[in-house]
């Protein structure tokens, strides 16, 4: 394997609350390399916003600190970068998408003037040379008629044009890694395919890194090489896309799979069936120690997971389970 | 979809929206929202109705349960027209038709008791007295797997899943005959969404509930309905049996909406060959005449811009459905 692009080393980001310090990242790590597309997935609150955050120097302020751990952008270390230095790299070499691609944009600038900004404050170019590459960015993102377009304001286009130009900001300045947080969440199903479609194909034409967090199993499937599945602030199973979802080591990511209503199991399905549940919610983090999360829900656990200290189990090359018993095979 | 076992029958419902404004040619702007829907439920089974934003189908759901001004059509819930009904009239109909709401955070009054939230209906709709109405509370608590305790505290203190299922406590408090599901699992993370679909089953096989369930989700459709129909731009354009339209969809719509699904498979990866529909649903401002999809249609012709097809049954795959497609049945 090349040098990986990034690497995330045991991230801890604590927030202050009133009743004290919660941990809402507890020792993340993982790797990216050039051109791959990294999945997280996991429910709300379990952390993978809070990841990407981190990662583009976005932790919230003042309440919100990286505890401990590293972020190696190309072996220089963001945690300890200087503000300065953030913004040089951000919406530049490490550039986001965010969820909403209706509060994302400035409602009072056209689309074009919020494009040109991302280049202006990273690059020396002339103002012809904006334009054209507003323009041109626009229309490799499939929007048509992308000289008028650029002139337009957010209320004009429609949400997945919205999403469009969200991405033509993420990419103007060809960045090396494409954080998408939720980017088709908002979106309907025959838009969001064309969303996914475009943002792998960009991806293949300049070889970018993507993260791609997601709360919908379908989508993290259907487009990633690696999946990290997290719960409640750590990631509980790492490994290639396809040992995750189908020979899933962690019962929660097995419990995550079955209760989606996939429509090719259901078909099979009687009327009295029911889907599998995970019973219960997922714990308040403030509750939480260095003893397994998901050991109170799992129909797995025992007296010793309660007292077990979770901890990263390998099961193979690549793929990592925080798991007691995944090691034994008792899991599988 | 008729039935002579139908709880609801809704006939030509039609929702125009006056925008109040007016187009190039000086004709007025009007939404069409719902354009002449027709549909029956039976007694203790589901429909559902899927389609995504602003096809309508919410508005379809707002208007059966009289609760969008200038709606038109007839709605027939056991025999008492709801549309031909006003005022006080219709308020005495309420109690046998009731909803829950997608977002469990807005729809339960924050600074009302959950007791007092699910006690309100019963109260309005004059349901027994103090004490029965008490002992309505802890039994519908109990149904929805709430301790009948809770019915002192508030919304804030319940988890998104757990104001859900007070929703839905409430939603049951008259005995309704018949429930609208507005996408009641949408808010709700994936593992939760699986308990609140099982209850809202149990419920229906242990209290023969119907519902009229409105969603996006084709595989939360899959898995409730017994019938669905595919909504496009203000009107159905398939209808029938779920089983049969989810194995062999027959309009060029609902096999785009299929294949757009991305499936839980990291080997199949279909969503990426998927024939896929380019550009956004057109506006439902004085909609052109023809087939509303005809737009987006790959297999458009002449005929489908000029002439609008009605519903009609169509056999696919050994199955019955109604389509409202010229070539249905042919591509």
């Amino acid at each position: 394997m090349t040098e990986p692009l990034l690497a995330v080393e045991n991230l801890c980001v604590d927030f202050a609350t009133r009743s004290g310090p919660v941990r809402v990242l507890n020792d993340v790590s993982f790797t990216l390399a050039p051109g791959e597309t990294l999945g997280i997935v996991g429910e709300s609150g379990c952390g993978k916003s809070m990841t990407s955050l981190a990662v583009m120097g976005l932790v919230p302020r003042p309440n919100g600190r990286i505890a401990s751990g590293r972020i190696l952008f190309r072996g220089e270390d963001l945690v300890r970068a200087p503000a300065r230095r953030m913004r040089q790299i951000r919406g530049a070499a490490i550039s986001m998408i965010f969820q909403e691609p209706m509060t994302s944009l400035n409602p009072i600038f056209t689309v074009g003037r919020q494009i040109a900004e991302a280049i202006r404050l990273h690059e020396d170019v002339s103002k012809a040379e904006v334009r054209n590459r507003v323009v041109d960015v626009l229309g490799r993102v499939g929007i048509p008629d992308p000289a008028r377009r650029a002139d337009e304001y957010p209320h004009q286009l429609s949400g997945g044009m919205r999403q469009r130009v969200m991405i033509a900001m993420a990419l103007v300045c060809r960045p090396q890694i494409l954080i998408a947080d939720e980017p088709t969440t908002a979106l309907d199903v025959t838009v969001q395919a064309q969303i996914l479609d475009l943002i792998l194909r960009l991806q293949q034409e300049e070889n970018t890194a993507v993260i791609l967090i997601s709360h919908d199993m379908g989508v993290i499937s259907q487009v990633s090489d690696r999946v990290m599945v997290m719960y409640a602030g750590r990631a509980i199973e790492k490994g290639p896309c396809r040992d995750v979802v189908e020979a899933s080591a962690h019962p929660y990511t097995r419990g995550l799979i079955a209760c989606i209503p996939d429509i090719d199991r259901t078909e099979r399905m009687a009327e009295s069936d029911r889907l599998p549940t995970i019973p219960g919610i997922v714990p308040d983090l403030r509750a939480l120690g260095e003893t397994c999360a998901f050991a109170p829900r799992c129909a797995l656990a025992d007296a010793a997971c309660e007292a077990w200290k979770v901890a990263p189990i390998r099961l193979d090359d690549a793929h990592v389970a925080a798991c007691r018993k995944a090691a034994r095979g008792i899991v599988a | 979809m008729t039935d002579g076992d139908a709880i609801l029958r809704v006939r030509d419902l039609t929702v125009h929206f006056d925008t109040g404004t007016r187009d190039a040619e000086g004709k007025p702007r009007v939404v069409h929202a719902v354009d002449g829907v027709s549909f029956d439920i039976r007694r203790g089974s589901t429909l559902g109705i899927i389609g995504e934003s602003g096809c309508g189908k919410s508005t379809t759901a707002l208007a059966a349960m009289r609760l969008v001004a200038g709606a038109r059509g007839r709605i027939d819930l056991g025999g008492v027209d709801l549309g031909g009904l006003e005022g006080e009239a219709l308020r005495r109909q309420r109690h046998r038709f009731q909803i829950i709401f997608q977002d469990p955070y807005s729809s339960l009054n924050p600074r009302q008791r959950v007791g007092s939230l699910i006690r309100t209906p019963m109260a309005l709709q004059d349901q027994g007295t103090p004490e029965t109405r008490d002992r309505r509370v802890d039994e519908l608590l109990d149904l929805v797997g709430l301790r009948p305790e809770t019915r002192h505290l508030f919304p804030h203190q319940f988890s998104g899943g757990q104001r859900q299922r007070i929703g839905i406590a409430r939603a049951l408090a008259t005995n309704p005959d018949l429930i609208v599901c507005d996408e009641p699992v949408s808010a709700l993370d994936v593992a939760i969404q699986a308990q609140i679909l099982n209850l809202m089953k149990d419920l229906q096989a242990e209290l023969g509930l119907t519902y009229l369930f409105i969603s996006h989700d084709m595989g939360v459709i899959g898995y409730m309905c017994h019938e669905v129909a595919v909504m496009y731009l203000g009107v159905f354009v398939e209808t029938g049996d779920t089983r049969a339209i989810l194995a062999a969809p027959a309009h060029p719509y609902t096999r785009a909406l299929l294949s757009a699904i991305p499936r839980v498979d990291p080997v199949n990866r279909s969503l990426m060959a998927a024939t896929r529909l380019s550009g956004d649903p057109p506006s439902p401002v004085n909609p052109a005449p023809g087939c509303r999809f005809a737009a987006r249609c790959p297999h458009a012709v002449d005929r489908c811009r000029t002439e609008r097809p009605a519903l009609r049954p169509v056999t696919l795959g050994g199955m019955e459905r109604s389509v409202a497609c010229h070539f249905a049945g042919e591509i």
